[in-house]
C-alpha cells in the first residue's frame, strides 16, 4: 500500500516533468524519463511506469479527442466544433477527424470520458426510444 | 254333704254303666302317650323341621325374589336412564357433527371460492402481462422498422450538401460546458 502510494507520487511528479508550458505532453521529455527509468530495477520501475502511463493518457485526453463525421474531411463545422470546445475548456483541443457513415449527418465527439453527439443517427435513436 | 254323696254315686253309676276298666284305660293311655312320643320324636319332629326349613327357604326365596325384582326394577330404571342419557348424548354428538360438517362445508366452499378468485386474478394478471408484452414487442418492432426505414431513406436520399448543412447546424447549436 505504501509502495503504491509512493509509486503514484513519483509518477505524478514525472508527469509534471513531461509537460511543456501549454500543459501538453512533450515526447522528448517522455523519452528522457523512460531512459532514466530503465536504469532502475524492474521491480521498482514497473509500478511507476504503469501509473505514469495511466496519468499520461489521462493528461493527453484533456487536450486531444476524436471527432466522428459522415466523411473524414475537415470542414467549417469541424473547425467550429473545435473552436467551441477549446473555448469551453480554456485551452486548445486537438480533434482527430474520423469517418463514421452510420451517423448519416452531424457529429460525435469524444474527449476523455466525455461524449458529445448531435447526428441523424442519434436523433433516430431518440425517436426509437420515444416510440418504445 | 248330701250333694257330694249324690255326685259320687252318679259317677260310679256312669263308670259302671259305660263298663270302664281303669287299669286298662291307664295302660291304653300310657301306650297312647308312648306311641305319640315315639311318633313325635322320630317322625313328626323331622317333618316339622323340614317344613320349617322349607318355609324359611320359601320365605328367603320370596325375599330374594322381591329383592331381585327391586334390583331388576332399579336396573331397568338405570338402564332407561342410561339409554336416555345415551340418546341425549347421541343427539348432541349428531348435532355437533352436523354443525361441524356444515362448518367444514362452508369453509371448503369459502376456500374453493378464494382459490377460484385467485385463479381468475392470476389469469387476468397473466393475460394483462401477456397483452402488455405483445404490445411492447409490437411497439419495439414498429419502432425498429421505422428507425431502419428512416435510416435507409435518409442515408440514400440525403446528399452531401444536405449532410454538411445538417452538420453545420448541429455544430452551431451545440453548447459545451466548461
Amino acid at each position: 500500500m505504501l509502495k503504491e502510494a509512493k509509486s503514484s507520487k513519483i509518477a505524478k511528479g514525472l508527469v509534471v516533468l513531461s509537460l511543456n508550458e501549454e500543459g501538453r505532453v512533450e515526447p522528448e521529455k517522455i523519452n528522457h524519463i523512460l531512459t532514466e527509468l530503465k536504469k532502475e530495477p524492474a521491480r521498482r520501475a514497473l509500478p511507476i511506469l504503469r501509473k505514469f502511463l495511466t496519468l499520461i493518457k489521462r493528461q493527453i485526453n484533456t487536450y486531444e479527442g476524436s471527432l466522428e463525421k459522415f466523411d473524414s474531411n475537415a470542414d467549417s463545422s469541424s473547425n467550429l466544433i473545435s473552436d467551441k470546445i477549446s473555448l469551453a475548456r480554456g485551452k486548445k483541443i486537438n480533434l482527430l477527424i474520423q469517418e463514421n457513415q452510420p451517423l448519416i449527418a452531424g457529429f460525435r465527439m469524444r474527449i476523455g470520458d466525455d461524449v458529445y453527439e448531435d447526428s441523424i443517427a442519434s436523433r433516430i435513436a431518440r425517436l426509437k426510444k420515444s416510440l418504445t | 254333704m248330701i250333694t257330694l254323696a249324690s255326685l259320687s254315686e252318679t259317677t260310679s253309676g256312669i263308670v259302671e254303666k259305660f263298663g270302664i276298666d281303669w287299669p286298662l284305660l291307664v295302660a291304653q293311655g300310657f301306650n297312647f302317650i308312648l306311641v305319640a312320643v315315639i311318633i313325635w320324636h322320630f317322625g313328626l319332629k323331622k317333618v316339622l323341621l323340614t317344613i320349617k326349613e322349607r318355609e324359611e327357604k320359601i320365605a328367603d326365596s320370596l325375599k330374594n325374589a322381591e329383592k331381585i325384582k327391586l334390583e331388576l326394577e332399579s336396573t331397568e330404571k338405570q338402564q332407561q336412564e342410561t339409554l336416555q342419557e345415551a340418546s341425549l348424548e347421541a343427539k348432541k354428538t349428531i348435532a355437533l357433527a352436523q354443525e361441524k360438517a356444515k362448518s367444514y362445508i362452508e369453509s371448503q366452499k369459502e376456500e374453493a371460492r378464494k382459490q377460484a378468485e385467485e385463479i381468475i386474478e392470476k389469469a387476468r394478471s397473466s393475460m394483462a402481462l401477456e397483452r402488455q408484452r405483445v404490445l411492447n414487442d409490437a411497439r419495439e418492432e414498429i419502432a425498429s422498422l421505422v428507425v431502419l426505414t428512416a435510416s435507409k431513406v435518409l442515408q440514400r436520399e440525403l446528399g452531401d450538401d444536405e449532410k454538411s448543412r445538417f452538420s453545420e447546424s448541429a455544430a452551431k447549436e451545440i453548447k459545451f460546458s466548461a
